[in-house]
């Protein structure tokens, strides 16, 4: 937990501050999604609800639909054949439209133009049958209807549940990878600023220290001096302590190296 | 009667043995009873291989199809059709090829359907009904248009005289192809009625009122199946009835300016053969008017066969036969589409 | 007699019709037509019967051959019909006895007159028997494929068509059982 999961970032306060706004991003983002997903959820069951029951429907339609046909054929005999041979525009035409949820594009179908019956077919079986060949192409009509809706409920359930199964792996992505590593990105950042913090201060006392030292040194020598003659003081201890700190940065490092 | 029709039936008596032995194959209400209890179509094959159908379906891949039924059926009365036509002499082969003519017409129409769509017609020829074949179909390769089949193919064919006398090339184009159709078959029906009236004697007794029954019939549909419709006229639609029958004259020119249901049944009131289909049926179900149609057809083929001497049997088996393939087709799809309460509503034929 | 027929037209018609013709055709040879008319008549009502049974017992037996032993009898009863020709002709054969009496040449008219009318009864009596067995022989061809019980049944109807031949048998037999066609010359 401790080590990988977090960035390998610079422990500054400015990556502090980053992090802490990406985090809360992180953490809106999360609610927005899971928001996102449960509306899609909600719109999936119903989805699969009134598939269950367009399905149910669509077996009973369906199968009045074929064996009306079975019923023509009784009537005027073999007449498929001259109604394929006789197809020149379609009589009933699918459009696709979008419907959009919660950023999903869904598509739906949509039956376009029912001219009816074609000029052409309307006379079939005049001489017998005619009656079951047109109550046959009543039913198959109400059947593609049902198919059609069928159609745009299972082709919206796909793209539904791909969508669904996205957006979840999103939310749990952010709410068990990326929020908890920031997390321990800012916890490592400020445990990584105290400790370089506690370690300025003990730097600053030893430098105090040292300085008192060295003013009671100085004093001691000044009141000797003073019975003596004045003597003036280093400026070197200054850039002693910066290369003291970047030397155990160095140090904190190599310990990182050795717990992975 | 029968004196002088014993001469013919010397050429004709053998075929006439030959063809009621055929008939005695047709399913009894006893196979119809065992063909009812089956629960999958594989059962109904057992069943059928029992009676005069025999193994027709074997060697048919397992899951049976009732399209494979029907056609193997189809097939089997037109093999048996076609034995006794290679045998017959005139004028029963002449007889015969009447009763051809009227499933060349459909496929005559088939063809120009498929013409004037530009399908491939040597392809159509697969679909075309077995026993409306005629020589000219192999020369089917060579159309490309509407006037080449009319020219080369129609004029040809045994309906040449009706195609002419009805039908220019130009109708072809743009006629509706079921005008056509019924066009064709009215003048098949008057020239079919005019020879079994020229043979005489027990065949034009038989074949009279089968062929004004036929007539009458597609009157009657012609003129319910019509209404609601723009593109058939009621002119159009007189000269659509058959000028036999016992509609015409006076009932089909009151069917003409007929315009629902109601107004043709009280025409058909007057007949007394017809009357009761309607009252049968009643105002909503025209399906049973359809029914009643079949149920008088079977009658009166069934009629033929209590008759000796005639060539009414020949057309009244082929009727028959059909009949009883639509019968199995739909038990079949009664069967298959677990429909089983409706699987009453075929006609048996004895 | 050449000129009479020739001359005048009136005179041939008295000739044919006011029955001269018939008077002058000599007895025995009515007797003789007679007697062929009897039996070749009989064998066309005979042959028709069979022509139509036979057609039809064909055909049927194609699909039901059990059949074709059976009704065979309808071709005998046929062939029967035949037989009543064949045996008027013999009986009339019998009665020919001798040339004809020239000195009372009566009953040789008698005779002869007898003899055909006797042939032609016989002769379509059995022509039109043998044509309804014949019908009746192929209907029960028929309709014993369809059900073996209508055999017997038909085969009844079959028998009372035959007897129609042999009313006329009898009856060709009592006209000419009277009379002889001369004498045995004494």
């Amino acid at each position: 937990m401790s080590g990988k999961n977090r960035l390998n970032i610079f422990p500054t306060r400015m990556a502090l501050t980053n992090m802490k706004s990406k985090l809360k991003g992180a953490i809106t983002g999360h609610s927005l999604l899971k928001k996102k997903s449960d509306a899609l959820t909600i719109r999936f069951r119903k989805i699969l609800a009134n598939i269950v029951e367009n399905k149910q429907m669509m077996g009973a339609t369906m199968r009045e639909a074929s064996f009306s046909l079975a019923a023509a054929k009784y009537a005027a005999g073999e007449f498929s054949n001259s109604v394929i041979e006789n197809v020149t525009n379609p009589t009933i035409v699918v459009k696709m439209q979008t419907e959009n949820v919660a950023g999903v594009h869904l598509p739906t179908f949509e039956k376009v133009s029912e001219s009816a019956v074609s000029n052409s077919q309307e006379l079939t079986g005049l001489s017998k049958g005619g009656q079951q060949i047109g109550k046959s192409r009543e039913s198959h009509v109400k059947a593609l209807e049902a198919l059609i809706v069928l159609a745009s409920l299972q082709t919206a359930f796909i793209t539904l549940d791909e969508v669904i199964k996205i957006t979840n792996r999103r939310v749990n992505a952010i709410e068990f990878v990326v929020k908890p590593r920031l997390e321990n990105t800012i916890n490592y950042i400020i445990t990584e600023l105290d400790e370089s913090e506690r370690e300025e201060f003990y730097r600053l006392k030893k430098v105090q220290g040292k300085k008192k030292k060295d003013l009671k040194a100085k004093e001691a020598a000044k009141s000797e001096l003073l019975l003596q003659q004045n003597t003036p003081t280093v400026a070197t201890p200054t850039s002693k302590p910066a290369h003291k700190v970047k030397s155990m940065i160095e140090d904190e490092q190599e310990e990182e190296l050795i717990y992975e | 009667m029968g004196f002088f029709s014993t001469r013919k039936h010397g050429n004709d008596g053998y075929l006439e043995g030959l063809l009621r032995g055929f008939r005695k194959g047709i399913l009894t209400a006893a196979d119809y009873a065992n063909l009812r209890q089956c629960d999958n179509l594989e059962d109904m094959k057992l069943h059928l291989s029992q009676t005069d159908y025999g193994d027709f379906l074997a060697g048919e891949p397992s899951p049976l199809h009732t399209t494979t039924i029907a056609e193997k059926a189809t097939q089997k009365l037109v093999n048996e059709f076609m034995h006794i036509r290679n045998q017959a002499v005139e004028p029963l082969a002449t007889f015969m090829d009447y009763i051809c003519y009227g499933y060349m017409i459909d496929n005559v129409v088939l063809l120009i359907t498929g013409t004037l769509h530009e399908r491939d017609v040597s392809e159509l020829v697969d679909k075309c009904h077995p026993l409306g074949m005629f020589k000219s179909m192999a020369t089917l390769s060579v159309v490309h248009n509407v006037a080449d089949l009319y020219n080369m193919v129609l004029i040809d064919t045994p309906l040449a005289p009706y195609v002419q006398e009805c039908l220019s090339e130009d109708d072809l184009d743009e006629m509706n192809i079921e005008i056509i159709r019924n066009t064709l078959y009215k003048a098949y029906l008057e020239d079919f009625y005019h020879y079994v009236n020229e043979l005489g004697g027990q065949t034009s007794l038989i074949m009279n009122d089968i062929l004004k029954f036929e007539a009458d019939r597609r009157s009657i549909n012609i003129t319910i199946n019509s209404f609601g419709s723009t593109e058939l006229t009621k002119d159009d639609r007189e000269k659509l009835y058959p000028a036999i029958g016992l509609l015409y004259p006076e009932g089909t020119a009151k069917l003409s300016k007929a315009e629902d249901v109601d107004t043709v049944r009280s025409i058909l009131e007057v007949y007394s053969s017809y009357k009761s289909f309607f009252s049968e049926g009643g105002v909503s179900a025209e399906t049973s008017l359809e029914d009643s149609f079949f149920k008088h057809e079977v009658q009166l083929n069934r009629m033929a066969f209590e008759d000796q001497f005639g060539y009414g049997v020949f057309y009244a088996y082929v009727k028959l036969r059909e009949q009883e393939i639509r019968n199995i087709v739909w038990i079949a799809e009664c069967i298959s589409q677990n429909m089983k309460q409706k699987i009453d509503q075929f006609i048996p034929i004895f | 007699m050449d000129q009479a027929l020739t001359s005048s037209s009136a005179e041939a018609a008295n000739y044919f019709f006011g029955g001269f013709f018939i008077a002058t055709v000599a007895p025995s040879t009515w007797a003789a037509i007679g007697c062929g008319l009897s039996i070749a008549l009989s064998v066309v009502g005979s042959a028709w019967g069979i022509w139509v049974t036979a057609s039809s017992l064909m055909g049927a037996a194609v699909g039901e051959p059990r059949i074709r032993s059976k009704n065979i009898i309808s071709i005998i009863f046929c062939e029967a019909v035949a037989i009543y020709g064949i045996i008027l002709a013999i009986i009339l054969k019998g009665r020919m006895e001798g040339p004809p009496n020239i000195r009372d040449p009566a009953g040789d008219y008698m005779a002869g007159y007898l003899m055909f009318a006797s042939g032609i009864t016989v002769g379509f009596c059995n022509v039109f028997s043998g044509v309804s067995v014949g019908i009746a022989g192929s209907g029960c061809a028929l309709a014993d494929a369809q059900n073996p019980v209508l055999f017997v049944k038909m085969l009844i109807i079959e028998i009372f068509a035959g007897a129609l031949g042999l009313y006329g048998v009898i009856v060709g037999i009592l006209m000419s059982s009277s009379v002889t066609l001369g004498a045995k010359v004494h």
